[in-house]
């Protein structure tokens, strides 16, 4: 192209001016190549310019023999001026190239250093960096995965999280030498592999490795009509691999050090708890004990009255211990994360019907009652965990209260309107002011508790928190205690 | 068939519980029979036919389960479940399979007592009159006529909060699971559909409660949470019996 218009140009020149020797023209074109292309382009123009010329408008004309030796020696110049000139440009322009490429190399190591960086878990960042890694490097699918051993991996990040992952098949693996830029992709067949490999594109795997070891890969495809990896593309993969494999340590570390941390409290807790509970299961049972071995006993002459009285102590402790044993069991599965609540969408007065009639058996001269909003939209909870929880607000209110306490049960719209808030409340004695936010973390080591206070309102945090709500405590109009539950309401597009 | 002279068969592994069961249900005038496993309770219902059946889910060899569904090949006999909290899955589908009720462990006797005379009323009088009226209190349901009243005067219920209404009272002095009443009612590809449970018994509640301003219907239908509804009879409400009129 710029060697046809340089032609065109000298052809102008030749005829229009008469301008003996137009030739230097064609170094334009030599030039011009250099820039546009590289040095190899722009030597091949000025050696194509000379046969031109030569061939066009050195005497005699339309044939490549050369009449006169200042028409060589011009020939022999315009070769060599324009070869340096090409040769000149076009490193100048590789090496702006290189520059540029490292620059963008540079830039994407740094953003993915601070994503890794800055995020609290590595698992937060990695999506961003595996985006940013399918961007730089031209991959149409990039993955990071964690597990000892290729076959066995786990996928922490993926760029197209909704396909499945290709069947693992024979895939370039990334050989690294101490010099980054010496690193080489080797094609390798894992015995795995299933039988057909796949042509339609290529894979490459990046080892991300730790200290100790192999901690998973980053996995790469692109298509296979794409040039292969550039050197620059190599290395931005290899040090993402690195980062991503000193922020798996680090969180590895960090992770380890929280462990340890919570097993020894969760010993602290466990002994307080123990303790707590001790005391609690043996209350009832010496109530028990005494009450039936007064029964038994032929030397006490009991009135059918007195008798009817201890074997109603009887099962009044029994029921006790049998609530205590359940929040127990509740506290463990809460405590081991096996309670999964099972959601459904349902209306609030069938949440609150049952555990209000079951506590109404149990008011002993406590007056209940129960103030529910109208119109209020369901509820997406489990309602057997929501009723043990309510079950054990109502419990509570009853059990720390005297016998002429009022006890209200309220439920409304939050004012954000995407929860329903039901709270029960009591004019009874409260609680001290600094203990009504510890009243859920009863079994807190240090903390004092009253008998039987605390494991019945951590249940119903736990069972709470699983749905997705939330619980608190505070000083209630009626002057006693007020827990209020906030729990989410059925998203708009639920049936 | 007198009620005092009702003939229980009481199946429960544990000596001491079915002991103590035993004697409360014995002191209240029921005969009383007392088995420990899954194959003597089949052995004791061909040889016998109790009135009523207790059933612990949790037995050596035949579980209970087994014995509802072997029971419920071609008898309706009342069969209230005694099942202790882990065996709540169980409870659920010894339900579905047509038990009728179900105590959790440990109950009270008053409880096991209101429980056990449900059931044999229920056993009594069946289901309505000779036409399938029903009659609870100031409640009744007309099938012939696909229609509710209270005092006389026309609950107006929508086609699928009838049906839904009559599967309920369907179930009176039991325990209707919501996944039977769904197959009932919507069909059998809605058996885990609850919310639609939820919503229209609600409506029928307002209904209900709108009919009988003085609340005697309150309570006629409860949620029992994670399982379906319990459907109270007359006596349980506190209303006087009768079982539909001519």
């Amino acid at each position: 192209m710029a060697l046809a218009a340089a032609t065109a140009l000298v052809a102008a020149i030749d005829t229009t001016l008469q301008i003996e020797n137009a030739s230097p023209i064609y170094l334009l074109a030599v030039t011009a190549m250099a820039i546009r292309w590289g040095t190899i382009e722009a030597i091949a123009t000025a050696i194509g310019a000379v046969l031109i010329y030569n061939f066009a408008f050195v005497e005699p004309r339309f044939t490549l023999l050369v009449g006169h030796v200042e028409e060589l020696v011009t020939l022999v110049l315009l070769l060599f001026v324009g070869a340096v000139i090409g040769r000149l440009t076009g490193l100048q322009r590789d090496r702006e190239r290189v520059a540029a490429r490292r620059e963008t190399e540079a830039r994407a190591l740094f953003a993915i250093t601070r994503e890794l960086a800055t995020a609290q878990a590595a698992g937060e960042a990695l999506p961003s960096v595996v985006g940013r890694l399918a961007a730089e490097t031209g991959m149409e699918r990039v993955w990071v995965a964690v597990g000892s051993n290729a076959t066995r991996e786990r996928v922490l990040a993926d760029t197209a999280p909704e396909s499945p992952l290709p069947a693992l098949s024979t895939h370039a693996v990334l050989r690294r030498e101490a010099d980054e830029d010496r690193a080489s992709w080797v094609r390798i067949r894992p015995p795995e592999a299933a039988s057909r490999t796949d042509t339609r594109s290529a894979t490459h795997r990046i080892e991300v490795a730790g200290p100790e070891g192999a901690l998973g890969s980053i996995w790469a495809r692109r298509p296979s009509a794409a040039p292969a990896l550039s050197v620059e593309e190599t290395r931005l993969l290899a040090a993402a691999a690195d980062l991503i494999g000193q922020a798996l340590t680090r969180e590895h570390l960090v992770g380890a050090a929280a462990e340890l941390e919570i097993s020894r409290r969760s010993d602290d807790l466990k002994s307080a708890l123990l303790d707590s509970v001790t005391h609690d299961l043996r209350t009832p049972l010496a109530s028990i004990r005494a009450a039936a071995g007064s029964l038994a006993d032929e030397s006490i002459s009991m009135g059918a009255g007195e008798r009817r009285a201890a074997a109603a102590s009887i099962d009044r402790e029994a029921q006790r211990l049998n609530r205590l044993v359940d929040n127990l069991l509740d506290m463990s599965r809460i405590r081991a994360g096996v309670l999964i609540p099972h959601r459904e969408l349902v209306p609030l007065e069938e949440l609150t019907d049952p555990p209000v009639e079951r506590a109404s058996t149990r008011l002993g001269g406590r007056h209940l009652a129960v103030e529910i909003e109208a119109n209020l939209p369901p509820l997406w909870v489990d309602p057997v965990l929501l009723d043990e929880a309510l079950a054990n607000l109502l419990d509570n209110a009853i059990r720390h209260t005297p016998t002429t306490t009022s006890i209200r049960l309220t439920a409304a719209l939050s004012p954000s309107g995407d929860a329903v808030r039901i709270t029960v409340e009591d004019d009874g004695p409260g609680v001290p002011p600094d203990q009504v936010g510890r009243l859920f973390e009863r079994f807190a080591p240090g903390s004092g508790h009253r008998s039987g206070f605390g494991l019945g309102l951590a249940v119903a945090r736990g069972m709470v928190e699983a749905m997705g709500g939330s619980i608190s405590a505070a000083e209630s109009d009626l002057g006693g205690l007020a827990i209020s539950i906030e729990l989410p309401v059925a998203a708009p597009d639920e049936p | 068939m007198t009620r005092d002279s009702a003939h229980l068969l009481l199946v429960e592994d544990d000596d001491a519980m079915r002991g103590a069961v035993a004697a409360n249900l014995s002191g209240h005038g029921y005969a009383v029979r007392q088995v420990a496993t899954g194959e003597d309770a089949l052995q004791a219902w061909e040889a016998a036919r109790p009135d009523l059946i207790l059933l612990d889910l949790g037995l050596p060899g035949i579980d209970g389960l087994a014995v509802v569904r072997h029971v419920r090949r071609d008898a309706t006999t009342p069969i209230i479940i005694l099942s202790a909290r882990d065996q709540e899955r169980d409870k659920v589908a010894a339900l579905d399979a047509g038990a009728d009720d179900y105590l959790a462990k440990p109950f009270g006797m008053a409880e096991l007592q209101a429980r056990v005379r449900a059931a044999l009323r229920r056993a009594v009088a069946a289901s309505g009159d000779a036409e399938g009226r029903i009659q609870i209190g100031p409640l009744r349901l007309d099938p012939a006529r696909r229609l509710v009243t209270v005092d006389g005067g026309v609950v107006h219920l929508t086609p699928r909060e009838y049906e839904l209404f009559k599967a309920l009272l369907g179930h009176i002095g039991r325990v209707a699971p919501a996944a039977r009443l769904l197959r009932a009612v919507w069909g059998a590809e809605y058996a885990s559909e609850r919310h639609y449970l939820h919503v229209h018994v609600g409506a029928i509640r307002r209904k209900l409660d709108a009919a009988d301003p003085a609340g005697r219907l309150r309570g006629l239908v409860v949620a029992e949470p994670g399982v379906g509804y319990r459907v109270r009879d007359a006596e349980e409400l506190g209303l006087s019996m009768r079982t539909g009129e001519p």
